[in-house]
């Protein structure tokens, strides 16, 4: 991993595009301002995790009685959430 | 054709065109490049298996999200409809995976990560949508219905 110090209101390029400031820092939180063209995805780390343990949650779930399942949807299906 | 053998339906003879290609697999799962979409038998059932033709237990349950939340918008990057070869206005199918817990009423639909799909190539991706607006566990049921259940299951 590249690790670089910067201070407040100092930033890092990535490629031409890409943009990352150092906004403020508040005892152990960091804001941090990301300039980046429309196409590419930011999002929290967190996010990716996230997903990845709902979908193992949700493989490991599958083991489900099918009729009952079914019943439920041919009961209810009329008052969807 | 070919044979796939898997845990839930046995041996599953499938063409080529019928399985679909997750040149990335799926977050957790980046080995699982194929699947196959396979309908519950019953009737009036939205659900739908998306059985691994890698890993022969694994199969997630689906669903068409826009049946439980007719005004979800999974809003994709046009980088990101690239990756599974449309055009930024080509349609594209989307799946969203769901999530049931033993009490089956609580179910819910992972509106965060949808699946898009290619129709015409079959070639699909999960995608993280950064917008706030859903959640990773959207009940399909009501409040009511999940209540009024929750003594049966």
């Amino acid at each position: 991993m590249l690790v670089l110090t910067r201070k407040i209101g100092e930033s890092i390029k990535i490629n031409e595009d890409i943009k990352v400031t150092v906004i403020e820092i508040k005892g152990k939180n960091i804001r941090i301002g990301i300039e980046a063209p429309k196409e590419t995805k930011v999002y929290r780390e967190e996010l990716y995790f996230k997903i990845k343990s709902e979908n193992e949650s949700a493989a490991a779930a599958a083991k489900i009685d099918l009729s009952k399942v079914s019943k439920l949807f041919s009961s209810n299906l009329k008052k969807p959430n | 054709m070919a044979k796939y053998n898997t845990t839930r339906f046995g041996e599953i003879e499938l063409n080529d065109e019928d399985i679909i290609q997750f040149p990335t697999g799926l977050y957790g799962f980046e080995k699982e490049t194929k699947f196959v979409l396979m309908p519950f038998d019953e009737v009036d059932c939205p659900l739908e298996w998306m059985q691994s033709l890698i890993n022969p237990a694994l199969a997630f349950v689906v669903t068409d999200p826009f049946i439980f939340v007719p005004d979800y918008e999974p809003v994709l990057l046009d980088s990101e409809k690239k990756e599974i070869g449309l055009e930024p206005e080509d349609p594209f199918v989307i799946r969203v995976i769901v999530n049931i817990p033993e009490a089956y009423t609580e179910m819910t639909a992972n509106l965060v990560g949808p699946i898009a799909m290619n129709r015409d190539t079959q070639i699909a991706k999960q995608f993280i949508l950064t917008t706030l607006k859903y959640d990773t566990r959207h009940y399909l049921f009501s409040e009511e219905i999940r209540k009024s259940n929750t003594s049966k299951v």
